[in-house]
């Protein structure tokens, strides 16, 4: 039925009597190793697991996008999620206005790189800026009204992003794509300083985030019931994509404030990211640390034992206008006592027709 | 006139067309905007800008750039002049914007004569054209200066 849905979307934006929609592929093909050193702790194998279309028309002020990914998961079947769908109308250079389901403006990754693997030097995203439904951190998507606008500052701008959502439901992989389960809406606001001349390519931004969780039962799968949470999101941002530099930094703090008892859970987390262009090949390197309170976030479902560093080395070769070719190889070291580091090396063909 | 004279004049004349806004950032292109638009001129920093989607209205129009092929000489040297990159990544970084929702999907033009017509459809259109084309165009269309 999904599939039936998928194609009728297809079929329509080819459609010659509709308005002008364009339809662009993106996915990826990747192959990848993953060990610990021992026999037993080693796994590899193929993912084909990614397939976009990515539709977007334009009428004068107005304009449309959607984002629909067919993706497989653990069960190794294919399902489709509608990753955006975006309705925007640009009133004035400071003001556009955007409602459907969004990337959450939040640091620069979130709503700088989306699904597609083609543009990211790596071969997936950061883990804390991962989606909700691949162990992210952060509310990755939106469901309400999103604002923008940028203002000059004499030649530099200033740039902000609000957000009004339906924001997390109970259980953290879940985007409130249809209805809110709870009264209180997510609010989120980023402001980003562009400057100009010599730094023209920098980015300094903040944002933060706000919403109220509802409270969960008790989940089958073995996820204690938990009552209402307050969520804070702090959030850091500075890039720099000039002279064939790649340069990206994001520092966030995450409160999750339980309501019944006033406990407190903090969860911090960085990763600095950075590339050099040599005509179509890009070396780069990203390291990332992220740490658990030390009694456990009870949303994310995590311990001080799940708090890691990781190092990503890689190249992508841009080889042509449609695919980027990457490899790369990463460590993984736990905060779990005992735990031996996690070895990873990943090869990826990305596409964009 | 001595030849001093000569020499004061003509200095002054390259003075003047030195100080002049130039229909073009340098030889081989000219950019070009719908008639409608009253800009007359943008700074380099603004045509970076309009092309990849951080500015987005043009006199209060949704911007719509034209873009030419990779090859192409007359858009080599307008990325060269005004962003100073390869052309494949400036492509690369408007296809990127346009994914992330930054700015409508540009149109593909293959002559003077496509872009002409692209931009003479769209109040804010923003095309590139050769010098040549940018002596003979129709009043639907009109060549915007490119400053420092």
């Amino acid at each position: 039925m999904q599939w039936l849905a998928a194609c009728a979307l297809v079929a329509g934006a080819t459609a010659p009597a509709h308005a002008d929609i364009s339809l662009s592929l993106y996915g990826d093909v990747d192959g990848s190793l993953v060990t610990d050193g021992t026999r037993q702790g080693t796994s590899d194998g193929f993912s084909s697991a990614k397939l976009e279309f990515f539709t977007a028309a334009s009428s004068g002020n107005w304009s449309f996008l959607a984002e629909t990914l067919f993706e497989a998961g653990e069960d190794n079947e294919f399902g489709v999620d509608v990753e955006r769908i975006q309705v925007n109308y640009l009133y004035r250079e400071w003001l556009r206005v955007a409602i459907g389901r969004f990337h959450t403006a939040i640091g620069y990754y979130n709503d700088g790189f989306h699904h597609g693997a083609f543009f990211m030097p790596a071969a997936a995203r950061p883990q804390v800026v991962q989606f909700e439904d691949d162990g992210g951190l952060i509310p990755a998507h939106s469901v309400g009204v999103h604002l923008d606008g940028r203002f000059p500052l004499g030649d530099a701008h200033l740039r902000y992003d609000v957000d009004l959502g339906n924001g997390r439901a109970a259980n953290h992989e879940t985007v409130q794509v249809d209805h809110d389960t709870n009264r209180p809406k997510s609010f989120n606001i980023r402001l980003r300083y562009e400057p100009a001349g010599s730094l023209e390519g920098l980015i300094i931004g903040g944002s933060l985030y706000f919403d109220g969780i509802p409270a969960r039962a008790a989940d089958p799968a073995g996820a204690p019931a938990l009552g209402p949470l307050r969520e804070w999101l702090a959030g850091f941002h500075a890039v720099y994509f000039e002279h064939d530099l790649h340069l990206v930094a994001e520092a966030y703090a995450i409160d999750h404030s339980e309501l019944d008892t006033g406990a407190t859970h903090w969860t911090y987390a960085a990763f600095v990211e950075a590339g050099r262009t040599f005509d179509k090949v890009m070396p780069f390197v990203r390291y990332e640390w992220t740490k658990f309170p030390d009694e456990g976030d009870p949303f994310y479902g995590r311990t001080t034992d799940d708090s890691y560093q990781a190092v990503t080395v890689g190249v992508k070769h841009s080889t042509s206008e449609n695919i980027a070719l990457k490899l790369q190889a990463g460590v993984v070291v736990s905060n779990a006592p005992g735990s031996d580091p996690l070895f990873n090396v990943t090869g990826q063909v990305a596409f964009a027709f | 006139m001595s030849t001093r004279t000569h020499i004061g004049l003509f200095v002054a004349v390259l003075g003047v067309v030195a100080a002049a806004p130039l229909p073009a950032a340098g030889d081989g292109f000219a950019l070009i905007g719908n008639a409608k638009a009253a800009t007359q001129s943008q700074s380099k920093a603004e045509v970076r800008a309009l092309y990849t989607g951080k500015s987005k209205t043009l006199d209060g129009n949704a911007v719509l750039v034209v873009v030419r092929g990779e090859d192409d000489v007359v858009f080599v040297a307008f990325v060269d002049q005004v962003f100073g990159i390869p052309t494949r990544a400036l492509l690369s970084k408007i296809k990127q914007e346009v994914f992330k929702g930054e700015m409508p999907k540009p149109i593909k033009a293959a002559s003077d004569d496509e872009v002409v017509q692209a931009v003479a459809a769209s109040p804010g259109a923003l095309g590139v054209v050769s010098t040549d084309a940018a002596g003979h165009l129709p009043k639907t269309v009109k060549v915007i200066a490119v400053g420092g």
